[in-house]
């Protein structure tokens, strides 16, 4: 028999205009209070979390909210000799807080500050053979590393420095049966695979090797009734995917997929009236995550003037990436 | 990024975790552990810290270690560290100790792994020790992914985890084949499962002729399976999208569709994009070398489908011989075209005709004839079923795209009613059709697309011939970058369509007459786009709000963009 579709009810009382004062408060407050729980026990993604703060900050036009000064040299200081960054003092550099690292100077102006050789040649350093990247020395391989490592390089103006060929041969040999993407070989497609790997492409220039039409459509069917969207068929929205999914869609030339008033109306549901922030769904906790990814989304959808334009294979505003030397290739219907 | 890019459907920490309201002792309460643990894990390390410091690499390091990762799983730095120590003890540790010794390391990152299934670090670290284990008993692993797609049958770390087990296990496929078919017999909504047959099957049962992904006798059982599941549930996505793979056409070779070569113009549009520098060569006469000159592409992209050639030094005139093009294309094969010359031997072009609809072997078509006799059974008690109504479109278009033409065409009108959500998407899908049907009927220098509801505009490339081109009362709307394939295009027009800019327009280096009557555009700023195409006469703005008001300012307005204009609205100036 049929079973009922996962998916949530929203009700009547959720929010439906933007509260862009109280995300800006949300997110000014981050770091406060440095003892606060959440913050201690999230210590280890420090770099990423700043990342969040900073580009939903920049997104909402209050980038002058943070001490640019001190978040530049707190950043500086996180590079390794390796020239991988670490999240926070104490913790190993990896592939992801490298990334996190390059997007918050590059939107400062101030990636002249650390030493860009020894980054670049960190970043080279994880290309494998077979041409996959690992997250750092102990062998983790994932198509979310391959972005990060073009993302990072892209930003720097350094794509010479790895095997662009071999990195795409290996991201293609990761597509599916449904023109998704998973993180490996033969693992499954998710939407958020799907936007490291189409995001990887549109930075590589190798959008033709997608299947636009059949990828859209299954990223498309990841609009639920709710309006909200889900990262893999059978699962529940989540204002991420929102993000996940859009800017895949966005990349491809598709974004009109997807019913714009009917997501808007979920992610604006998702905000929370007394503290500020977005949440994963109506009603749960808001956190800088969902936060920026909310923003973005609805920067997308450009349905908030009040929001800057963002980039969708970045996650940067676009004013950011203004001295890119090359641009992100886009499709086009 | 997520998590630093770390990818979670449902719940973790900060995932699925419901606002809940306390009183103000829970509070209290809570504020005291948390920041008991706050206190505890701080301390714990800086402790870690400074031993790595000294360099110690030892079972105290081990045992702080699993205090913290038994609480937050996802401290890649303290995995780490413990990988450090293993690898130092491993140096003079007997076989039997460091097997004991991974073993604990077993029963850490499965209690790390069942309070956090999706803890990429902890399934990481297990594969880690696993592949240093001197003895890894592989069914035990087996049996432990197991157990836990028991619980989440959707976990797709866990799955990960399974397919590296089976490569070092060398489960054969066919057994995992058999694990698939229990899984999906218990539940067929399991589109992980799915996933892995799509894998499992080309392995197992190779189609010999390589038309489809699986061998035909296979193939049509597999399509009764994916069948059943779709029609026991007709609103569950896994066995549509499934079915969807199996009906799938093969992907057409890469060849040059179109091609012109004269004195004024060379060109070549192919069947797929190709990346620069292209392998293309234009050979003119029997046995003659490759011309020289540099290729680039139409739109300026790094990969295109059009590409446009330059000449070193003037093409021999009259064309003597044989015109060809050889492409190679990404296997290394090269693809020859050989064009037709002009009567006069001025020039040579090449049009193929389009091949839309891949063949079909006969078996095969009463399979999926079959199948759309099932779906139109379906839909009588269901007639609102959107998967079964596209299923059933698509099928058409595969059987006999021409024989079912028009009721291809209705199902999509139907699915934009029914499933509004998606109606963009199927509205453009119809639009792809539609070109592809006025494609094949029309072939000359004019292509007259008008009335056709066109909200996409697919096949460009197979307009880089045309001359004139006609896109009148359509509904299109966003921008058209990809019209740069009209490099042969002198009149193009797009009165009533849905334009409000004109960003992103691209150098049409042959366009004359430009007619944009009735459409959206506001800003006359935004008419600057227009100059990068060098021959433009005649622009017709009328009916657009930009067009309203002093047509003298206007005028002006227009010319300070656009100086080298005749005609503007149909008036000289």
């Amino acid at each position: 028999m049929a079973k009922p579709m996962r998916d949530i009810v929203l009700a009547k009382d959720l929010p439906s205009t933007l509260l862009l004062e109280k995300h800006i408060e949300f997110l000014s407050s981050y770091g406060t209070d440095k003892n606060d729980y959440e913050f201690c026990m999230t210590e280890y993604m420090r770099m990423s979390g700043m990342y969040w703060v900073m580009t939903a900050l920049n997104l909402a036009g209050c980038q002058d909210r943070l001490p640019a000064e001190e978040v530049i040299s707190t950043v500086v200081k996180c590079q390794e000799e390796s020239g991988g960054f670490v999240a926070s003092p104490g913790h190993d550099a990896h592939i992801l807080y490298t990334l996190s690292a390059v997007q918050i100077l590059v939107m400062y102006d101030a990636i002249d500050q650390i030493n860009i050789e020894s980054l670049v040649s960190y970043v080279s350093g994880l290309q494998r053979e077979d041409g996959s990247f690992v997250g750092d020395k102990w062998g983790e391989v994932d198509t979310r590393f391959s972005f990060c490592a073009v993302a990072c390089l892209s930003l720097v103006n350094r794509m010479d420095a790895i095997n662009v060929e071999k990195a795409v041969d290996f991201v293609m040999s990761c597509m599916n049966f449904d023109g998704g993407f998973g993180s490996c070989p033969g693992a499954e497609s998710h939407a958020g695979q799907i936007y490291c790997c189409v995001g990887f492409l549109s930075i590589t220039g190798e959008l033709h090797r997608v299947d636009a039409d059949l990828l859209g459509w299954w990223l498309c069917e990841r609009q639920l009734p709710s309006g909200g969207l889900n990262g893999r068929p059978e699962k529940l929205p989540d204002v991420c995917y929102s993000w996940w999914v859009l800017s895949s869609l966005s990349i491809l030339g598709r974004l009109h997929w997807v019913h714009k008033g009917q997501l808007v109306k979920f992610i604006l549901a998702c905000q929370d009236t007394e503290t500020g922030g977005f949440s994963d769904r109506p009603g749960d906790m808001p956190d800088p995550f969902h936060t920026l990814f909310g923003l973005a989304a609805l920067s997308l959808l450009g349905e908030s003037p009040s929001i800057k334009p963002v980039d969708p294979t970045f996650c940067m505003p676009v004013h950011c990436l203004d001295k890119l030397k090359s641009k992100p290739q886009r499709l086009y219907t | 990024m997520s998590y630093g890019l770390r990818f979670r459907d449902e719940k973790n920490v900060t995932h699925g975790r419901l606002k809940v309201k306390t009183t103000k002792e829970q509070e209290e309460e809570k504020r005291q552990k948390r920041a008991q643990k706050v206190k505890q894990y701080r301390g714990a390390f800086s402790r870690i810290v400074e031993k790595r410091q000294s360099g110690e690499k030892d079972e105290e390091g081990l045992q702080i270690s699993q205090q913290i990762l038994e609480m937050i799983p996802d401290i890649h730095t303290l995995w780490n560290y413990r990988r450090e120590i293993l690898l130092h003890l491993k140096e003079f540790l007997s076989e039997d100790e460091l097997q004991r010794r991974l073993e604990s390391e077993r029963f850490l990152t499965e209690a790390c792994l069942r309070a956090n299934p999706k803890s990429y670090c902890a399934w990481h670290h297990r594969s880690w020790s696993m592949d240093l284990m001197p003895r890894p008993d592989w069914q035990r692993e087996l049996a432990l992914c197991n157990k836990f797609l028991s619980l989440d049958e959707r976990n797709f770390h866990c799955w990960d985890y399974r397919r590296f087990v089976v490569r070092r296990a060398q489960v054969p496929a066919q057994e995992e084949l058999n694990f698939t078919d229990e899984k999906i017999a218990v539940n067929f909504s399991n589109y992980s499962c799915w996933h892995y047959r799509s894998k499992l099957l080309p392995v197992v049962q190779p189609d010999p002729l390589g038309v489809r992904p699986v061998a035909e006798a296979k193939h049509k059982e597999e399509l009764e399976l994916v069948q059943n599941a779709a029609f026991t549930d007709p609103t569950d996505q896994s066995a549509w999208f499934y079915q969807r793979w199996l009906l799938g056409r093969s992907r057409p070779r890469q060849a040059v569709t179109r091609a012109l070569v004269s004195t004024e113009r060379c060109l070549a549009a192919l069947v797929h994009p190709a990346r620069a520098p292209v392998r293309l060569q234009l050979l003119v006469g029997d046995g003659a070398e490759p011309l020289a000159g540099t290729w680039r592409a139409a739109d300026g992209q790094a990969c295109s489908s059009v590409w446009v050639f330059a000449p070193s030094s003037p093409l021999p005139q009259p064309l003597a011989g044989p015109v060809r093009l050889r492409l190679q294309d990404d296997q290394g094969h090269d693809v020859d075209a050989e064009l037709c010359v002009d009567a006069d031997g001025r020039g040579a072009r090449l049009c193929v005709a389009p091949d839309f609809g891949a063949p079909l072997s006969p078996a095969l078509s009463s399979v999926m004839l079959e199948e759309l006799d099932a779906c139109r059974q379906l839909l009588e008690f269901d007639p609102d079923s959107k998967w079964t109504l596209l299923t059933s479109a698509l099928l058409m278009q595969t059987i006999d795209r021409h024989a079912y033409e028009a009721e291809t065409l209705l199902t999509l009108d139907e699915l934009v009613e029914l499933d509004y959500q998606r109606a963009n998407y199927y509205k453009d899908l119809k639009s792809r059709l539609l070109v592809e049907y006025a494609l094949e009927r029309q072939r000359g220098d004019a292509v007259d697309l008008t009335g056709l509801a066109l909200t996409a505009l697919y096949h460009a490339p197979l307009l880089a011939l045309v001359r004139t081109l006609v896109l009148d009362d359509n509904h299109l709307r966003r921008p058209l970058p990809h019209l740069s394939a009209l490099q042969c295009c002198e009149s193009l027009s797009l009165d009533r369509n849905e334009l409000s800019s004109l960003a992103g327009w691209p150098a049409l280096p042959s366009l004359v007459s430009l007619s944009l009557r009735d459409n959206a555009l506001s800003d006359v700023g935004s008419l600057a786009a227009l100059s990068c195409c060098p021959r433009l006469q005649s622009l017709d703005l009328r009916g657009n709000p930009l067009a309203q008001g002093d047509q003298a300012e206007l005028r002006r307005n227009v010319l300070a963009v656009l100086p080298k204009l005749a005609t503007l609205n149909g008036v000289h100036v």
